[in-house]
């Protein structure tokens, strides 16, 4: 024991060194202040552009379309920041998850664009992730493969959680378990699935950037979305539902974190 | 069974390389700034580190400019990221090994 114990006290300050330099390096290249002010506005936007509808609740295809837009732009935005940043400080993060990510957010908007009300109160969707049928959702479910072998090959924990939400995803549609559970045609995803998207890529940040207070955020928001959708169903049947509100105040939420972590970031950069 | 401190790379195991190797293996590419900075050192200590770990393989040093400026960026190698994670198994083996003769001595 007496000859190892230097061997032991040198290899135990040698890995608190390179941890120590592994977090600062972390801390330099990862930042989430800018996408979470950036997501945060883009949904105080889409309370904007809601409107109240007698029937449906929210105007949901001017929400979509709002989405396709904002949604690719904050994701841009974010690419911009991340590459502004990697030239201040002189480091740069493995761009690959970011890609992935994106890409699969991107044709989740792009699935979820294509939604058809039938007038009868119910609707239909003709992107990737149609319900009733796995053979509707194929497409999805090649996607979830694709995106888990990339998980896979790099190691990527980010990417297997992306890989893992579309799976569910496509489950969720394939089983049509959303209509059982909810006994109202996609009322959930009408409202809040945009929001849901926005918390999915927070929390796909969250695990690339190893950030557990935005892994708390995206969770946070994804359940406050959710509650939301629910909320509304409940409130169909007494009143118009104040949708600029609820999107409105998930937008300040998340705005709100943003500056909270720009003042942290700040803090821990002196 | 071979004490694990039998199988560590000199290349590797160095202080100043195992640093410069830890902040890659975290990044895309470290510029030569950052590094130099963050671990302390002059221009001409860095150089000759970074030398030994180009020469093992470990390390890529991409020399640029960026309008007029000149950038220098060094990335880590799959060998010297293979290297560098057997370094730390080896190291924390090395810790683990020692709690466990105190526990049973």
């Amino acid at each position: 024991m007496t000859s190892e114990a230097p061997d032991a006290a040198g290899a135990f300050e040698a890995l608190s060194h390179a941890e120590r330099l592994r977090r600062t390096t972390r801390r330099a290249a990862r930042s989430i202040w800018f996408p979470l002010v950036l997501f945060g506005a883009a949904t105080w936007g889409s309370a904007v552009v809601c409107t109240n509808d007698p029937y449906f609740g929210r105007s949901t295809n001017a929400l979509n379309l709002y989405w396709l837009v904002a949604g690719p732009a904050a994701y841009l935005g974010s690419l911009w920041f991340y590459r502004r940043r990697e030239r201040a400080v002189g480091v740069g993060e493995h761009p690959l998850p970011f890609v992935a990510a994106g890409l699969v957010l991107l044709l989740f908007t792009v699935s979820f664009v294509s939604i058809k009300q039938d007038g009868q109160g119910g609707a239909t969707l003709t992107g990737f992730f149609r319900p009733g049928g796995y053979l509707d959702t194929l497409p999805a479910f090649a996607i979830a493969a694709v995106v888990a072998i990339v998980a896979y090959r790099f190691r990527k924990h980010g990417i297997a959680i992306l890989a893992a939400s579309v799976a569910l995803c496509s489950l969720l549609f394939a089983a049509d378990w959303m209509q059982l559970v909810l006994s109202y045609s996609y009322a959930m995803m009408y409202n809040t699935f945009p929001v849901i998207i926005a918390a999915i890529a927070l929390l796909i940040l969250a695990a690339i950037e190893k950030s557990p207070t935005l892994a708390v955020i995206a969770v946070l928001l994804g359940t406050a979305a959710g509650l939301s959708g629910i909320y509304w169903i409940a409130n169909r049947f007494h009143g118009v539902p104040n949708c600029g509100g609820e999107l409105g105040g998930m937008g300040a939420f998340v705005t709100a974190a943003g500056a909270i972590a720009f003042l942290v970031e700040r803090r821990r950069a002196r | 069974m071979s004490h694990p401190a039998n199988g560590l790379d000199e290349v590797v195991h160095q202080r100043v390389r195992l640093g410069i190797l830890a902040v890659l293996a975290e990044a895309k590419h470290a510029d030569f700034r950052y590094l130099k900075e963050t671990l302390q050192l002059t221009d001409g200590n860095l150089s000759s580190h970074l030398q030994v770990l180009e020469d093992a393989g470990c390390a890529m040093v991409d020399k640029s400019f960026e309008g007029r400026k000149p950038r220098t960026k060094v990335r880590i190698t799959k060998r010297g990221r293979l290297a560098f994670e057997d370094e730390i198994a080896r190291l924390r083996d090395i810790v683990v090994r020692f709690e466990k003769s105190g526990r049973s001595g």
